[in-house]
């Protein structure tokens, strides 16, 4: 799950960057409009969160640009104008959300993890794959009863192949939706996490859940 | 004030009575006028008919009396004496054979009339000494005519009045009778008695002498009046040619009682009086009917008038009803003059114009009064939410001491900095309401100005950029240092702020009398010629964007600069090349104390 977060205030970015890695979330940032147009349009985003209050292009600028061009991506406006008028605006401009600042950080990510799941169209918070539950709101995850704790990359691994359950998911995708911008490309970085994930959920349990495809990726089993 | 409508319509209708009024006055004096004429032509017109019916009855009345008195004369020459005639016959011409009865043809011998005039006379005096009348015919003869008097005279004193006449007769002047006139007439008015006025005719009538001539042959002249007789054929002459003839000739007067012409004309001069007063009733009557009529045509046209001067006050205020509405429109989310130059007329335009400009403005004022709102619920509230997200993170799990320090100096960094734009916001908070006061205090302003320097010189170093000072010391002046203090920090600011690397930003102070001179130069990035004048209002921003890098300046630096300065009396003015660098240069009135005293030779 990546997102581009364009705001230009330094501590809040940085805030909600952490914040959201913590979540599980890979995390671009922009900080000036044009530079926010040229992430968006050149790399593949489940969510843009947006400051309309940007150097060079405003937020609303941007967003027309972007649904005019056909970019699918949820996007949640975050903004200090918090009038009536603007969060009309801005949604009927294509947003999908609006969040006034200043925000209560929990309302944020629950915001996030909504479109995100808006994105996969799930309803339910929690994955449920055979005796495997994977709660995304409270970022748990349990197989047949027991609580199995993973670090927030290999939870939006597990979170990205349950999305795609029953599908190939390849190495490129992984790379795509799971790494950010500062992150190595390194080719078995994916392999790597493949194997953590095993060792916590496959490992004590059967059946296996996470199968290979030679040649192509991984898959998680669908049911 | 009365509304426009009814005054105009009042003035309207004012106005079309009183033309309607005058016209109408007018047409009925002219009117009047011509009807008075006609009256008075009418009045003559029955005086004229009035006149010409007496004057024709007296024509006719004269010419029966001719008739008449013609009548008169034929009835007459056929009744003469024939006694006294045939003792003529016997004793003088034995001429004449004798009829038995008494009343024959006079057969004068044309001979005993060219005789001497005695014998003529004597002739007819001894034949005719009395004239007389066959009673029965003068009675047919007469029935029915006029005169009711007559009297015959003759040339030889033979005469006859009719009974009417009684004692009294007509006299006649014989002298006015041309002697060789066979016929004559004269009409005249005469006094018969004291009580009775008649008018006559004197016929003189010699014809009979010439033997018997048609009766019809006597002219009917019209024309009455003295010597109208009409010539006939001349008389006989004897040899020598000396008219010596007698002419046997009687004197015919017939005459009727004027009282009863009178009588007649009165009934004329009662019937033009009559026609008169009818005349001036019809008058009367059509006076009234064109009153009247005026009246009628007075009210349908007031009526009218009245109709037309509603439906034109309608029209020409229909512009004003349109502007009214278009104004009535506009509330405070829209602004628009809903209305286009086409639909008002040349008066109302500079109206709509004004009234569209000054919409425009508060517009305007409006849109920027949003934005600041905006704009300062930006600058205030991102830094709170960075601070909430940040404190929000660092509650969420137990974090490393590290972790938890970094967030808390991030949290202080951001309070530091909202403080500086609260501040800033509270700043021209006072400034726009008057409760910053100057507080004037003596100090060296080339002191203030190097602390000043000094103050921003790590800013400059860490940005690369070489900050200097030129300018004389000892600039001693009484003005307000804070507010100096804090123009020249934002100005230095500004232009280490927005400059390239290494470049040059220079600070000069110099003294003219009574003034210094404080320019701040950098050879930075230059101004728009378009955004020059727009850098000193609130919030704005040259590059629309606002980078938080350097959160210390939120665009109120600048403003409360030029706030600053005009609290300080001092001008200040913007020189810039885009690309090439600014010149903010301040014109302080302060005179250098040493200046001032020297001034009061002090």
């Amino acid at each position: 799950m990546k997102i581009l977060l364009v705001e230009d205030h330094k501590l809040l970015s940085r805030s909600l960057k952490q914040a959201l890695e913590e979540d599980g979330f890979a995390v671009d940032l922009a900080v000036a409009g044009d530079e926010a147009d040229a992430k968006a349009r050149g790399a593949i985003y489940d969510v843009v969160i947006l400051d309309l209050m940007l150097p060079k292009i405003d937020g609303l600028t941007l967003l027309k640009g972007w649904r005019k061009d056909g970019f699918t991506f949820h996007v949640l406006i975050l903004t200090a104008m918090g009038t009536l008028e603007d969060k009309v605006l801005g949604l009927n401009l294509g947003a999908d959300d609006y969040l006034p600042k200043p925000f209560e950080l929990t309302e944020f990510l629950a915001r996030v993890r909504a479109l995100v799941r808006r994105g996969h169209q799930a309803k339910d918070p929690i994955l449920r794959i055979h005796d495997l539950e994977i709660d995304t709101g409270a970022r748990s995850v349990r197989r047949a009863g027991k609580d199995i704790y993973l670090t927030p990359r290999e939870f939006s691994l597990l979170r990205f192949l349950c999305y795609h359950r029953g599908k190939v998911v390849t190495r490129s995708m992984v790379w795509e939706h799971l790494y950010d911008e500062n992150d190595d490309n390194t080719s078995n970085v994916v392999d790597v996490y493949i194997r953590y994930l095993r060792n916590k959920i496959d490992k004590n349990f059967t059946p296996p859940l996470i199968l290979t495809r030679w040649g192509e990726g991984y898959m998680i089993k669908g049911d | 004030m009365r509304s426009i409508r009814f005054s105009l319509t009042i003035c309207f209708l004012a106005l079309l009575a009183f033309s309607l009024g005058g016209a109408s006055l007018m047409a009925y004096r002219s009117a009047s006028r011509n009807l008075e004429g006609r009256l008075s032509i009418q009045k003559e017109l029955a005086q004229t008919t009035y006149k010409d019916r007496c004057r024709d009855e007296e024509n006719r009345l004269d010419d029966a009396l001719l008739f008449q008195a013609q009548t008169l004369a034929r009835l007459v020459q056929f009744h003469v004496d024939w006694g006294k005639l045939r003792f003529l016959e016997l004793h003088t011409l034995g001429l004449l054979t004798s009829p038995a009865n008494s009343s024959a043809y006079v057969q004068v011998p044309v001979w005993a009339l060219q005789g001497t005039r005695s014998f003529a006379v004597d002739l007819f005096r001894r034949a005719t000494p009395a004239i007389r009348f066959d009673p029965a015919e003068l009675l047919t003869r007469l029935d029915g005519q006029v005169a009711e008097f007559f009297q015959i005279d003759t040339a030889w004193n033979a005469s006859y009045k009719s009974n009417s006449l009684e004692a009294m007769s007509m006299e006649i002047n014989f002298a006015s009778f041309a002697p060789n006139e066979v016929f004559h007439w004269e009409y005249e008015d005469m006094q018969l008695s004291e009580s009775l006025k008649v008018r006559r005719v004197v016929l003189k009538a010699s014809r009979f002498l010439l033997g018997p001539t048609p009766l019809t042959a006597f002219p009917r002249n019209r024309n009455s009046g003295p010597n109208r007789g009409v010539e006939l054929p001349p008389p006989l002459r004897n040899n020598n040619g000396a008219d010596a003839s007698f002419r046997p000739a009687i004197f015919i007067q017939c005459a009727y009682d004027l009282a009863k012409r009178d009588a007649l004309f009165a009934s004329f001069a009662q019937q033009r009086d009559e026609d008169i007063l009818n005349f001036a009733s019809e008058h009367k009557k059509d006076l009234e009917g064109f009153r009247g009529m005026l009246a009628a045509i007075n009210l349908l046209t007031f009526l009218a008038g009245g109709g037309i001067c509603f439906w034109l006050v309608r029209l020409g205020l229909a512009p004003l009803n349109l502007l009214t509405v278009a104004v009535s429109r506009i509330n405070e989310k829209d602004f628009n003059l809903d209305i286009t130059d086409k639909q008002l007329p040349e008066e109302l335009k500079p109206i709509a114009i004004r009234l569209g400009l000054t919409l425009d403005q508060l517009k305007k004022a409006f849109a920027r009064e949003k934005q600041a709102t905006a704009d300062i619920s930006h600058e205030l509230r991102t830094p709170l939410s960075a601070m909430l997200a940040t404190l929000d993170l660092a509650l969420r799990k137990t974090r490393t001491v590290e972790e938890y320090r970094v967030m808390l100096e991030d949290c202080r960094e951001s309070c530091t900095n909202m403080h500086k734009d609260v501040e800033r916001l509270l700043t021209l908070a006072r400034l726009d309401a008057g409760a910053d006061p100057l507080r004037p205090e003596l100090f060296d302003l080339s002191h203030l100005a190097s602390d000043c320097v000094k103050m921003l010189s790590p800013l400059a170093q860490s940005k690369g950029i070489e900050l200097q000072f030129e300018g004389e010391p000892n600039l001693e002046i009484q003005s307000d240092p804070g507010k100096l203090k804090e123009i020249l920090v934002n100005l230095l600011h500004n232009a280490v702020q927005y400059n390239k690397p290494s470049g040059n930003v220079f600070l000069r102070l110099s003294s003219r009398p009574g003034s210094i001179i404080i320019e701040i130069e950098d050879n930075g990035i230059g101004i728009e010629a378009s955004k020059k004048n727009r850098i000193f209002e609130r919030f704005y921003r040259v590059d629309a964007s606002r980078s938080h890098g350097d959160s210390t300046n939120c665009g109120l630096g600048l403003a409360i600069v030029k706030g600053y300065a005009e609290l300080l009396g001092a001008g200040l003015e913007v020189t810039s090349e885009l690309g090439q660098g600014s010149i903010f240069k301040i014109d302080l009135p302060a005179p250098l104390i040493k200046e001032a005293y020297a001034a009061i030779g002090v």
